[in-house]
C-alpha cells in the first residue's frame, strides 16, 4: 500500500451524529482517507458488492460496522461479509454502543476483526478512532486487493 | 392396673373373704351346734357383719379414683360375694362333717375362705374384664361417632349389595351437601357423580383397595370441587364388602392456589418486564447521551475562541450532567444485571474473594491511608463474583466515609457461622448512620448524607445480590459509634433463581 494513496474506509452507520463524529475524528488523524458512508445494512452490502449506485466505488480497505441499523442490521451484514469468498478478507471492525456480552461474543463468532465500544465523550471517541486508524491502517499489514 | 396394686387388692379381698368365712362358720356353729335360735344368732353377729361390710367399702374407696371404678367395684363385689356365698355354703356342708369327725374347725374355715376367695376372684375378674372391654368399645364407638358426626368432610359408608353400592349411613356434612341419601343406591343418591366414578368405587370396595379421585360436583351449596377418598373396611372375604367415601371440599384451597399461581405468574412477568426495562433503558439511553456529551465537547473544542466564560460554564454544566447521567445508567445496568447475569451458586471461600477485592481496592486504601483487617470467614454457597461485589461495595463505602484527614479509617471484616447461615460483618469506625436513615440507604439512587460522590446504587445492588441468595442485609449503627453492615448468606444452596428472560 502506497503512503500517498488515501485509505478507503466504509462506515456502516445510520446515525448522522455518529457519522459526523467519526468523520471529525478521522480528520484529526494524520492519515489520508476517503470515508464512505452506508446508512443501513442493505446499502452496506450493495456498496461492498459494487451493486446499483455503487458500481463505481472503490473496494474499501476497512469496514467500520455499527450493529444496530435499519433494514438489515450489522450482525447480518457481518455474517454475509464473512461468508462471502470475495469479501471475507476485508477487515471488519464492529464499532457500536452495545456493551452486551452477547453482542461481543456473536461478533467474534462471525469473525469480526475487532469489537470496539463507542466512548461516551468526544475525546474518548477521538482516541478510539485514532488508535484504530494507527493500528489497522499503519501497523497491520493488510491483504493486497 | 399394675400387678402390685392388683395383688394388694386380691390380698385385701382375701382377708375380707377369710373374715366372711370365719363369721359364717361362727354363725353356723352357734345356730346348729349350740342350738340358739337363728334370729338371736344373727343379732349376736350383727357387729362383725357390719365390720366386714365396712372393710369392703374401705377397699372400694381405697382403690377408686386411682383406678378404673368399674373394675375395682366389680372385683371387690365379686370377691366378697364369692367368699360369702361359696365360703358359707362350703362351711355349712363341711361343718356338719366337722362336728361328726371332730376335724379342727380352723382348718375348715381357712379352706372355705380360700376356695371362696379364689372362686370369687375368678368370676369377679372375668366379669370386670368383660365390663372393661364393653366400656372401651362403647367409648371408641362414641369417639368415632363424634368424629363422624362432626367431620366437616362429607362421609358416607357404603355396602356392596349385588351389583350396586348402597349408602348405608351418611354424616350430617354429607347430608347437607347432597340431601337425604341413606338407603339409596349410590347412583341414585348422587346422580351428578360420573358413572366411571361409581364404577371405580364399586371396583375398589370389592378389591379392598383405597382409591382417591378429584371431581367437581353440584351440591346443595352450589358447585364445589372435591377430593374423594374411598377407604374399604371390615373383614375380608365377606359377601357384601364395605367402604367409606370421604368427600373433602377443596374448592377454596383450589381457588386460593389458582389465585396464588396467577399472582406468581403476574409477578414473574412484571419482574421480567422490569429487568428488560432496566436493561433497555440503560442501553438505549446511552446512544442519545453520547450524542449530547460528544457534541457539547465538540462545541467546546471547535468554538473555543469564540465563546465567553459564561458559555464555557454552560458547557461545563452540560458535560457534568451528561457524565452523571452516564454514571447512573451504568449503575442501573449493573443493578439489572444482578439477576440476568448472575452465575450459579457454588461453595465459595470468602477469604480468597476478600483478598482479591482488597487488591482491587489497593489504590483507594492507600489514598485514604485506611487499615483493613479480617477474621476467619466461614465458607458459603454463593455466586463468587457477586460475593466479591458485596465486599467491594461495602468496603469502598466504609473506606470512603469512615475517615477524615486526621483520622484514617479502620475497617474490619468478620464472619460468624450460625445455623444454616454465615453472617459477615463489615465494621468501620466512622461517624455512624442515624437510625432513621438506615433502611432508606438500600433503596435505588438513595443518596445518604454521608454519600456525596456515588450515585447511591452500591447498597441497592448489595441488597439485590443478597435477595438473590435468599439472605439478608442490615445495618447496625448509631451516630458517632461507627457502622456495621451485616450480611447473612446461606451455607446451603438456595433454590436457584430462574434467570428466565435472560436478555444479555
Amino acid at each position: 500500500m502506497s503512503e500517498r494513496e488515501p485509505v478507503e474506509i466504509l462506515l456502516a452507520e445510520d446515525n448522522p451524529g455518529d457519522v459526523k463524529l467519526t468523520r471529525k475524528a478521522l480528520e484529526k488523524g494524520r492519515l489520508a482517507n476517503n470515508l464512505h458512508v452506508a446508512n443501513d445494512g442493505v446499502e452496506t452490502m450493495q456498496f461492498l458488492r459494487g451493486e446499483g449506485d455503487y458500481a463505481e466505488t472503490p473496494r474499501p480497505d476497512l469496514v467500520l460496522l455499527d450493529l444496530n441499523m435499519p433494514r438489515k442490521d450489522g450482525r447480518e451484514v457481518l455474517a454475509e461479509i464473512k461468508e462471502s469468498d470475495d469479501l471475507r478478507r476485508i477487515p471488519v471492525i464492529v464499532l457500536t454502543s452495545s456493551e452486551a456480552e452477547e453482542d461481543v461474543i456473536k461478533s467474534y463468532e462471525h469473525h469480526a476483526n475487532a469489537y470496539l465500544t463507542k466512548p461516551v465523550d468526544f475525546d474518548g471517541f477521538i482516541d478510539v478512532v485514532g488508535t484504530l486508524e494507527k493500528f489497522w491502517l499503519q501497523v497491520v499489514k493488510l491483504p493486497p486487493e | 392396673m399394675p400387678p402390685n396394686r392388683r395383688t394388694s387388692l386380691v390380698v385385701l379381698s382375701g382377708i375380707g373373704a377369710i373374715l366372711a368365712g370365719v363369721l359364717l362358720f361362727d354363725v353356723y356353729e352357734d345356730w346348729q351346734v349350740q342350738g340358739t335360735t337363728l334370729t338371736s344368732t344373727v343379732v349376736e353377729n350383727a357387729l362383725p357383719f357390719v365390720l366386714l361390710l365396712g372393710t369392703f367399702y374401705l377397699i372400694r374407696r381405697l382403690y377408686r379414683g386411682a383406678y378404673d371404678d368399674a373394675f375395682v367395684g366389680t372385683v371387690t363385689m365379686w370377691t366378697a360375694a364369692g367368699a360369702l356365698t361359696i365360703g358359707g355354703l362350703v362351711a355349712w356342708v363341711v361343718g356338719i362333717q366337722v362336728l361328726q369327725n371332730e376335724i379342727k374347725p380352723v382348718i375348715i374355715v381357712l379352706q372355705t375362705a380360700v376356695v371362696g376367695t379364689a372362686a370369687g376372684l375368678l368370676v369377679g375378674q372375668r366379669t370386670a374384664s368383660v365390663q372393661q372391654e364393653q366400656e372401651r368399645t362403647r367409648r371408641e364407638k362414641e369417639r368415632f361417632r363424634a368424629l363422624f358426626e362432626n367431620d366437616p368432610s362429607g362421609i358416607a359408608s357404603l355396602r356392596r349389595h349385588g351389583d350396586r353400592l348402597v349408602v348405608e349411613s351418611a354424616n350430617p356434612s354429607f347430608a347437607s351437601l347432597f340431601g337425604s341419601t341413606e338407603g339409596k343406591a349410590l347412583e341414585a343418591a348422587l346422580p351428578q357423580l360420573a358413572a366411571e366414578a361409581v364404577a371405580a368405587f364399586r371396583e375398589h370396595t370389592t378389591e379392598r383397595e383405597r382409591f382417591t379421585t378429584e371431581t367437581t360436583l353440584r351440591t346443595e351449596d352450589g358447585t364445589k370441587h372435591f377430593v374423594i377418598e374411598l377407604v374399604p373396611f371390615g373383614a375380608e372375604e365377606v359377601a357384601e364388602p364395605q367402604s367409606y367415601v370421604i368427600f373433602q371440599d377443596v374448592t377454596e384451597i383450589r381457588e386460593t392456589k389458582a389465585e396464588l399461581e396467577r399472582t406468581v405468574e403476574q409477578l414473574e412477568r412484571s419482574n421480567e418486564q422490569l429487568q428488560q426495562f432496566a436493561y433497555v433503558a440503560s442501553h438505549d439511553l446511552q446512544e442519545p447521551l453520547r450524542m449530547v456529551s460528544s457534541y457539547v465537547d465538540l462545541l467546546a473544542s471547535e468554538y473555543e475562541d469564540e465563546l465567553d466564560d459564561e458559555a464555557d460554564e454552560y458547557i461545563e454544566f452540560a458535560v457534568d450532567g451528561a457524565q452523571r447521567m452516564q454514571a447512573m445508567i451504568d449503575d442501573l445496568l449493573q443493578y439489572s444485571r444482578v439477576h440476568t447475569q448472575g452465575e450459579d451458586f457454588a461453595e465459595t471461600d470468602p477469604t480468597a474473594v476478600l483478598e482479591r477485592v482488597l487488591r482491587d481496592l489497593e489504590l483507594l486504601i492507600e489514598e485514604q491511608s485506611a487499615t483493613v483487617t479480617h477474621g476467619d470467614l466461614p465458607a458459603v454457597v454463593a455466586d463468587e463474583n457477586q460475593l466479591g461485589q458485596l465486599f467491594q461495595n461495602l468496603l469502598s463505602n466504609a473506606i470512603e466515609h469512615a475517615g477524615d484527614a486526621d483520622d484514617p479509617p479502620t475497617v474490619h471484616v468478620d464472619g460468624e457461622e450460625r445455623t444454616d447461615t454465615v453472617v459477615f460483618s463489615v465494621t468501620d469506625d466512622g461517624p455512624g448512620i442515624p437510625e432513621d436513615q438506615q433502611e432508606r440507604m438500600f433503596e435505588l439512587f438513595e443518596q445518604s448524607s454521608r454519600d456525596d460522590e456515588g450515585t447511591g446504587i452500591g447498597l441497592a445492588v448489595c441488597r439485590r445480590i443478597v435477595d438473590r441468595h435468599e439472605g439478608d442485609i442490615w445495618i447496625e449503627s448509631a451516630a458517632g459509634e461507627g457502622t456495621t453492615f451485616h450480611i447473612a448468606l446461606p451455607t446451603r444452596a438456595p433454590q436457584q433463581s430462574t434467570s428466565s428472560g435472560r436478555i444479555e
